[in-house]
């Protein structure tokens, strides 16, 4: 085009220039006159010239126009091709080209700004991770990025053609919503993807003005990751809730403002209601305001709140069923920043706890209650005066406001003692015909009869009680030995609840009561007797007052033995008095004797149970025996002691009404006759000491065996068990009876030497380092024992032996032992033993090349190369010494489990990694491994290096306890949700004594001594399969070899 | 004159080594490595003194002793043993099977050297 334009103009100035140059020219020529023909040359001539000429001109002129046009048309094709970052240069000449320039440049910088922002813009639309697409006022989408097509698989040509409600369907599940009920700001909801996967995302529409139009602006964010988060938040929120919830205190968090932010399933229990977002007081107390506000102060939280500490009160509420329990409840803060931000407060129930101290307080109480009847019942023989002190002491004891004692006389049951009531009210109740109201109903059938309330009680409508202002009532039997004798009665004129406890203690205090009352009317018995034969025998009488006096003084049974033997002895003065008894198994017993024989100990077994003597006939017949000169008496067999020194003997024996319990036996050097005063004097006197000896045994047994508790000597932990004097087994706890493997009943009354069947201590059996018999010497012993129990365990026991004394004389009445379980104490002590021996030994080796190499080295002996390759050797073994430390370390980290790492197990690689580990070694020992895999344990789970250190550690061992030529199989299988694990090797084989000490730190067993190795790969392998849940078994055979089987389950318990 | 000779019975290559070196100016040293060739070696080589360590894998060194004392060509032959026990127990055990001396490890190759020249005489 430019050409051709060019072409038509240079012809234009031409001919411009031809008609410019010609014309005048011709019009000159003419004027002339020369020669037509010679103008016409001229004029040619001319023409040529002139249009040479022109020619010239406009090919100057020409050329200023094309180059600057060449110039702008260069620069606009750069310009096409997408290059902005240039400048067309400007020239100094001001002409319209250089305005033109100006006006490109100009435009070119516009472009590329213009250009640069878009490109940011679709940088960053094209760039934005979240998804983002425009729809019109009908929901069709009209624009979108390329996030969204990486999200949903979309291309940018599918997605113009979408409808927003095919994407998020869930949002649209009702047809006529439309986009502008779409909320503007985010929700959480699922988009379809192009090829149908439901990706949960969170949108937020934004509806934006546009040309007039609405559009909608949705940015989507994809929501999978944040799924994950909060599913996980969720599942450690479901595991914190499902450890509160498995404890089975109460639990509550609580918040700067006293509410509870959350509470477990044992206090949703007990309320009955979720309290959170509540105020509560004491866990189960659902308040309206807080604690602060109601006073409340006692609250623990509130005490936490402001003294930042845990605070600890104790708290008397009802549990779900209604029962009242004690609980003890615990606030303690959680503290951030130094502020208390929450409050956690537990109640426990310590209901059983506070019972048992209750229990044992209880008992305590009982037992002195009963002490003290019992002290007031040895103090007197006195019917009115033990009436008046054992009633006031129980009416003090129960807070009653008065009682009585009613006593039978025949047929009717007469008042012998009353506090509280008026005498009018005595002469009318005063004597009851037997069978009549309630003490008499007491007095015929030894029921207890207790009221909490007289005036309301139906059983007592027609007692004579009821409107005598007597609430609370109480009456008991007094229970003699064969018959009732009486009942007493207590009351209050306040309601009274009798607890079983209190019937169990007043029931004592009657029987108790009514033996002394049975004591007392033999007493007096003997004075009716005693008044009787006063003008006759003054002598005897005295004897009996002074014995009477002594017999009603004394308190305990050794203090009364001696008394009365000196009593005799004075009396009748007999070269020798002894009191005999006859115990549970016939066998006879000297229980004192005077004066004391340097050939006996009390007591002493006289006479086994069938040995036909003196004694056993007075005792077995009942009837006073005497024979003149016990060396010819043919009927009895009589002790050397006896024999040897003495003459006659005579024996009574003592009776307490139904039965004899032993005897009184008198003898004499010389051959002796008693008088009958003096059998008289003795008859009555041995009934008395036979009734004083049976109330002090009475109250000494009572005594004796409440001191021994049985609910107090079980809840030690060490056994315990007490013999009597004689070494026979009185009570024995339950730790004793798990040690010895028997049952209380079968010991019960044996000796020890009959428990204690096997084991070293047997030995001691019937010597005098017997701790029981040294014990009943008086003395006390501490020693360590082995026993082996009937069921074949062994224990070593500390046994200490004490003597068990009477509190009163000091006399010693039996023995306890004390054994204490240190069989696992022992057990530490040996390992502990092991690892210090197993520790410098296996360090010796490395430090020999150490320490003796350097000395080489320093000594000069070795130099140059040789020096060096020593200096090697000490590395090496440095490092090994290294290793067993950190070997040692390992353990203990296990232990604590730290480092513990849990994810997928690649099999496959740790297999690949033990054969390549292993190869040389195999390959020197000329071994051979099998390595299979069965199932499909790609899906198993935990710490990939622990497996991996427990499979080396195992192959490690087959190839140290092998010969040349062992052969190691390694399975690893799935069975049944485990991953079964075994390593069989056929190598030396571990002896059976091992195999129970495998796995213990530093074991090395019986191929220990030949070989190296730190004792610690099989406990590094145990502690492994404890982290992952597992369990090892080893199976062994020596000679033959040796198979490990580890089982892991493939979901793991949460730990 | 004709150097003495010694055998060192150790599994662990360096403790021979070290003798080797040692001793190698005074005696004459051979190393037995393998326990389990070790008493067919004495038998051979009859030495004038063995070094045995106590522990090695499969013939422990109590063991050979035991054979080596009841051999009545061979019981004559000095023996001591390295452990690295050093428990009083394990010396009287080894005292008692006709071990002449007891060398705990680590121990100090000029004193052992000193010991076996205070047995055998310089060569």
């Amino acid at each position: 085009m430019y050409k051709l334009r060019f072409i038509y103009m240079l012809f234009l100035i031409l001919f411009a220039v031809v008609i410019l140059t010609v014309a005048p020219l011709l019009l000159l020529l003419k004027t002339q006159g020369l020669e037509p023909e010679l103008i016409t040359e001229r004029v040619l001539i001319i023409t040529f010239y002139s249009l040479i000429f022109a020619f010239l001109i406009s090919l100057f002129f020409s050329r200023s126009i094309t180059k600057p046009l060449n110039i702008l048309k260069k620069a606009s094709a750069r310009v096409r091709a997408g290059e902005l970052d240039f400048g067309i240069p400007q020239r100094d000449r001001i002409d319209e080209f250089s305005d033109l320039v100006k006006t490109f440049n100009h435009m070119l910088k516009g472009l590329k700004e213009k250009t640069e922002e878009l490109k940011k813009k679709e940088a960053y639309i094209e760039l934005m991770t979240d998804p983002l697409i425009v729809t019109d006022e009908d929901g069709r989408v009209i624009d979108m990025n390329p996030a969204f097509t990486r999200l949903l698989g979309y291309e940018r040509s599918e997605a113009l053609e979408l409808n927003i409600n095919k994407v998020f369907p869930h949002l649209f599940r009702e047809p006529n919503l439309s986009i502008k009920d779409l909320k503007s700001w985010p929700e959480e909801t699922k988009a379809i993807s192009k090829n149908g996967e439901e990706i949960p995302v969170l949108i937020s529409p934004t509806p934006i003005k546009f040309n007039g139009s609405s559009r909608l602006v949705i940015t989507i964010k994809d929501f999978r990751e944040g799924l994950k988060l909060r599913e996980e938040i969720r599942l450690s929120r479901d595991y914190l809730e499902s450890v509160m919830n498995s404890i089975q205190d109460e639990l509550l968090v609580i918040d700067k403002d006293f509410r509870v932010i959350k509470a477990n399933h044992a206090v949703i229990k007990r309320i009955g209601s979720n309290p959170e977002g509540r105020f509560c007081y004491m866990i189960s107390h659902l308040l309206e305001r807080p604690c602060e506000e109601i006073q409340k102060l006692d609250c623990p939280v509130q005490v936490v709140f402001t003294t930042k500490r845990p605070f600890v009160t104790e708290h008397e509420d009802l549990d779900s069923e209604g029962r009242s329990r004690t609980y003890e409840v615990i606030a303690y803060p959680v503290i951030e920043n130094g502020e208390v931000i929450n409050v956690i407060e537990f109640a426990r129930d310590m209901t059983d706890k506070k019972q048992l101290e209750k229990e044992l307080i209880r008992r305590n109480k009982n037992l002195s209650l009963l002490n003290e009847i019992a002290a007031i019942l040895a103090k007197s023989l006195r019917a009115d005066e033990i009436f008046y002190s054992v009633l006031e002491k129980l009416k003090e004891t129960f807070g009653m406001d008065g009682g009585g004692i009613f006593i039978i006389d025949r047929e009717t049951l007469i008042c012998r003692y009353h506090s509280g009531v008026s005498e009018e009210f005595v002469r009318q109740a005063g004597r009851l015909p037997l069978g009549h109201d309630i003490p008499g109903r007491v007095a015929q059938s030894g029921m207890i009869i207790t009221s909490l309330d007289v005036s309301r009680d139906p059983r007592l409508e027609r007692s004579m009680l009821k409107h005598s202002g007597i609430r609370g009532y109480c009456c008991i039997p007094l229970k003699g030995k064969e018959r009732i004798h009486g009942v007493f009665c207590l009351f209050s004129f306040k309601p009274f609840h009798w607890t079983m406890d209190d019937e169990e203690v007043l029931r004592a205090a009657g029987e108790m009561m009514g033996l002394a009352f049975e004591n007392i009317t033999l007493y007096e018995k003997v004075q009716g007797l005693y008044r009787a034969l006063k003008d006759k025998r003054q002598k005897e009488l005295e004897n009996l007052s002074i014995m009477v006096d002594m017999l009603s003084g004394t308190r305990g049974l050794n203090e009364l033995l001696d008394a009365s033997l000196l009593f005799i002895k004075e009396r009748l003065n007999p070269d020798l008095v002894g009191l005999v008894k006859i115990d549970q198994t016939g066998n006879l017993i000297l229980r004192k004797v005077l004066p004391q024989l340097k050939e006996l100990n009390e007591p002493y077994l006289l006479y086994k149970e069938n040995v036909s003597s003196q004694e056993s006939l007075s005792i077995k017949e009942s009837v006073i025996i005497q024979v003149k000169d016990i060396k010819q008496e043919p009927r009895f067999y009589y002790n050397e002691i006896f024999k040897k020194d003495f003459n006659s003997c005579l024996t009574i024996p003592l009776t307490t009404g139904e039965k004899n319990t032993g005897c009184l036996s008198l003898y004499s050097r010389t051959p002796r006759d008693f008088t009958e005063e003096e059998i008289h004097f003795l008859k009555i006197f041995s009934t008395v000491l036979a009734l004083s000896i049976e109330r002090s045994e009475f109250y000494e047994n009572i005594l004796k065996q409440e001191a021994l508790s049985t609910t107090i000597l079980d809840s030690i932990e060490d056994g315990v068990y007490t013999v009597d004097r004689n070494g026979y087994i009185t009570s024995i706890n339950k730790a004793a009876e798990e040690i010895f493997y028997i049952r209380r009943e079968k010991i019960l009354g044996k000796k020890c030497s009959e428990i204690i069947l096997h084991g070293a201590e047997r030995k001691l059996c019937g010597t005098d380092e017997c701790p029981l018999s040294i014990a009943l010497r008086g003395g006390s012993s501490s020693t360590e024992i082995e026993y082996l129990n009937p069921k074949g365990r062994r224990f070593i026991l500390q046994v200490n032996c004490l003597p068990l004394k009477d509190p009163v004389t000091g006399e010693v009445t039996g023995a306890l032992q004390v054994f204490r379980d240190i069989t696992g104490q022992k057990e530490l002590d040996r390992m502990k033993t092991e690892i210090i021996r197993s520790v410098s030994h296996e360090f010796r080796t490395p430090l020999t090349a150490i320490i003796g190499m350097t000395e080489m080295i320093l000594n000069g002996d070795v130099t140059g190369e040789r020096a060096r390759e020593y200096l090697g050797i000490m590395y090496r073994e440095g490092l090994r010494l290294s290793k067993m430390i950190s070997e040692l370390l390992d353990i203990s980290r296990l232990e604590k489990r730290e480092f513990f790492k849990v994810g997928p197990v690649e099999i496959k690689k740790i297999i690949e990694s033990i054969k390549e580990g292993f190869s040389d070694i195999i390959e020197k020992k000329e071994g051979f491994i099998a390595i299979k895999v069965e199932g499909d344990v790609s899906d198993f789970t935990g710490d990939q290096d622990k497996i991996e250190q427990m499979l080396r550690n195992l192959v490690d061992n087959s190839l140290t306890y092998s010969d040349l030529g062992v052969r190691i199989s390694l399975i690893i299988k799935k069975v049944d949700d485990m991953l079964e694990i075994t390593v069989k090797d056929t190598g030396w084989g571990i002896p059976e004594e091992d195999i129970p000490h495998l796995g213990e730190k530093f074991y090395r067993g019986t191929h220990g001594e030949k070989t190296k190795g730190t004792g610690l790969g099989l406990s590094l392998v145990k502690e492994i399969v404890k982290l992952h849940g597992g369990t090892l078994s080893i199976e062994s055979k020596v000679g033959k070899g040796t198979s490990v089987q580890i089982k892991l389950p493939f979901q793991r318990q949460v730990e | 004159m004709k150097k003495k000779k010694i055998m060192v019975i150790d599994d662990e290559p360096f403790i021979s080594m070290m003798i080797e070196d040692k001793f190698k100016d005074n005696f004459q040293v051979l190393s037995i490595r393998d326990s389990t060739l070790a008493l067919d070696a004495i038998k051979k080589e009859k030495p004038d003194l063995i070094i045995l360590d106590w522990m090695m894998p499969r013939v422990s060194g109590l063991d050979i002793l035991k054979s080596i004392k009841a051999e009545p060509e061979l019981k004559e032959i000095p023996v001591f043993m390295l452990t690295a026990k050093g428990q009083e127990d394990d010396e009287l055990a080894g005292l008692k099977y006709g071990a002449e001396r007891y060398i705990t490890k680590p121990f100090s190759p000029r004193e052992l050297l000193e010991l076996v020249i205070e047995r055998l005489g310089r060569s």
